[in-house]
């Protein structure tokens, strides 16, 4: 296993900068996950990592190598796709044993360590079929059988289970988290599913235009986002932003509303401001709390999202058991104020 | 659900192939009649290859005598099967160099990036607009300039590559998913080993076309090898066959036997190319 250190990287395709200047290292074993909306670059850094694209600029190191005038087969990786792409004319056990054929390794060692592979991965009974003859969730394990039988020093993930259905995906999702702490390999993992990246990451990378916005454990960018993008991607329903200005221990909403804040950060100013509250942080206090006005209730069984009204601002709360309540109702809810996030509303950088 | 509107369909459809009969009867004896128009003189031409000199003559559709005479001389009395082999020879040659040199370079027009591509691409297009015959003169003085002429090779070279091979590979390969190619180039594919293990097998109905399309072309060329050949044991089939005419009064018969042998090879290399004509052969490649 190795550690990948990204040094000064950048791409352009012709007058379009994808990638403006990237630095990244991540450690030996662990599991990071890029996470970012579509075209944020994420998957073209893994693509550079993986030797399928050249940088412009900037170095990859691998272990103690810099690849970057290395082919993908010498950088002593393994990738997974988003759309498997398993070899259709050949079968699962030639699909899974291909690389190691082509390092010349003896028959009997290909077998054993394809056999390995597909015990893990439950594949046993499948070697002898066709991809064509597989199910989605089985062609991805194929896939991910494919990488492990190779024993590489990293294991590349692009959105692999974005393919799957929900149900299939979740389990899936503990399958490979399981399986990284059997193998410890060194992972990066690309995906725009923030769920995806808060359960399966030791450190998520969150991308926005080419620039990393904010490095940190799942548990760090929920609770202390960098600035608003990251507030906004990491957590569902998203966290609610609210426009105005901080001054006495309290914040006022630009329509006069009063809000609690925790102990103020030593950088607030007098500027405009966004008062950041997560939907799970808003609780029901019938003495102190804001008349909200339920205008969409969105039940999930274990949890209930409501969007509504709060003194004139649109939010989202959520509550873990709030059984009764119908759009019409009025709530009174109050913020958490340790909970509260304020950002600069030019910048959008968390105060 | 699924089921029912399908039956229903089913259902309208027999109601109406019931509401027009006269429609679909006339397809059918249109069919047919075309059949018998394009069958015809394949029928006459094995019939007579089994009839002798005067039955031919005689007018009668069915020979009175069946005899193999006429196959007998064929193969005792001229160069056929010496021609049979050069034709065989030179078309498979031909269609083996012809499958990779078209795969190869419509491989490289759908999937890589360099200078001159697209210009280079519609040149090739473009050949396929200059009729055969005009080349043939300027070839000729070419070829000979080489020594080149009586030789196999002349014979081969013309179809071991062709334009519209390579277009009809280079659309077969835009279908064939990157992904794949970047999974064999991390599974430790070079260039040419990709092409070979990966992307060929998924070529195979492409490769039947093509081969089947050169295949033909070279075992039905007349006009090149009439002009590029100068020994009686070096010529093809269409040359040799051609010959046996003379300039007195032509063996009908044992050109009707030489003609039905020829067909042979070329229905059994349709036979053996059309199970390559697999659709769907990237299924389960790529979700």
């Amino acid at each position: 296993m190795a550690h990948v250190v990204l040094n000064k990287l950048s791409k352009s395709f012709g007058s379009t900068i994808v990638l403006p200047e990237v630095d990244l290292e991540i450690a030996n074993e662990e599991f990071v996950v890029l996470v970012g909306p579509s075209g944020c670059g994420k998957s073209t850094l893994l693509r550079i990592i993986a030797g399928l694209e050249e940088p412009s600029a900037g170095t990859i190191q691998i272990g103690d190598r810099i690849v970057n005038d290395i082919d993908s087969r010498d950088r002593d990786i393994a990738m997974v796709f988003q759309n498997y792409a398993l070899y259709p004319h050949k079968s699962v056990f030639e699909n899974m044993s291909f690389a190691l054929t082509l390092r010349g390794l003896d028959r009997k060692a290909i077998r054993a360590k394809v056999e390995d592979a597909a015990q893990i991965l439950g594949l046993r009974n499948l070697l002898d079929r066709y991809p064509r003859q597989l199910s989605g969730g089985q062609r991805q394990r194929v896939a991910m059988g494919r990488a492990i039988v190779r024993d590489p020093q990293v294991f590349l993930f692009d959105e692999p289970l974005s393919n799957l259905d929900a149900k299939l995906r979740v389990a899936m999702r503990t399958e490979i988290r399981s399986l990284h702490q059997r193998l410890r390999a060194t992972s990066i993992y690309v995906t725009h599913d923030q769920v995806e990246a808060m359960t399966m990451a030791d450190r998520i990378v969150v991308m926005n235009g080419g620039r990393i916005e904010q490095i940190g454990s799942p548990m760090d960018l929920y609770d202390r986002p960098a600035n608003t993008f990251v507030a906004n991607f990491i957590g569902s329903p998203a966290i609610n932003l609210l426009r105005g200005r901080a001054g006495n221990g309290a914040f006022r909403t630009n329509k006069g509303t009063d809000l609690p804040i925790g102990p103020a950060p030593t950088n607030v100013n007098s500027g405009a401001l966004l008062y950041g509250i997560r939907p799970e942080h808003l609780e029901i206090n019938q003495d102190a709390g804001l008349p909200f006005k339920i205008e969409i209730v969105e039940p999930t069984g274990s949890q209930v999202i409501l969007f509504g009204d709060l003194a004139g601002h649109p939010v989202y709360a959520l509550f873990g058991d709030l059984r009764g309540v119908k759009v019409g109702d009025t709530l009174r809810l109050a913020p958490q104020p340790e909970k509260v996030h304020l950002f600069d509303e030019t910048s959008g950088i968390r105060l | 659900m699924m089921e029912l509107a399908k039956n229903n369909t089913r259902h309208s459809k027999r109601r109406d192939s019931f509401a027009l009969p006269i429609g679909s009867y006339l397809g059918t004896l249109l069919v047919l009649g075309v059949l018998a128009i394009a069958m015809t003189p394949v029928l006459w031409a094995i019939l007579s290859a089994f009839k002798t000199r005067s039955d031919i003559f005689a007018g009668d559709v069915w020979p009175r005598t069946w005899s193999i005479e006429n196959f007998r001389d064929l193969l005792a009395k001229t160069l056929y099967l010496r021609w049979m082999f050069n034709s065989l020879f030179v078309a498979i040659i031909s269609t083996v160099l012809g499958v990779f040199f078209c795969s190869l370079g419509g491989y490289a027009f759908a999937k890589f990036e360099f200078p001159g591509k697209t210009v280079l691409f519609w040149i090739v297009i473009a050949s396929v607009s200059i009729p055969a015959f005009t080349t043939v003169i300027p070839l000729f003085g070419w070829l000979a300039r080489l020594g080149l002429l009586d030789t196999y090779l002349v014979l081969i070279l013309p179809f071991a590559a062709n334009a519209f091979g390579i277009f009809l590979m280079r659309q077969y390969c835009i279908g064939v998913p990157n992904e794949l190619l970047d999974a064999g180039r991390i599974d430790g594919c070079g260039e040419f080993r990709l092409y070979w293990a990966v992307v060929l097998p998924l070529l195979r109905p492409a490769l039947g076309t093509v081969g089947i399309l050169i295949f033909i072309a070279s075992w039905n060329s007349y006009i090149w090898p009439l002009v590029m050949m100068r020994t009686d044991d070096m010529l093809t089939l269409p040359v040799g066959v051609a010959s046996l005419k003379g300039d007195q009064l032509p063996e009908y018969g044992m050109l009707m036997a030489a003609s039905v042998l020829s067909s042979l090879p070329i229905i059994l290399a349709f036979l053996i190319m059309q199970r390559q004509f697999i659709a769907g052969l990237t299924q389960g490649a790529v979700k």
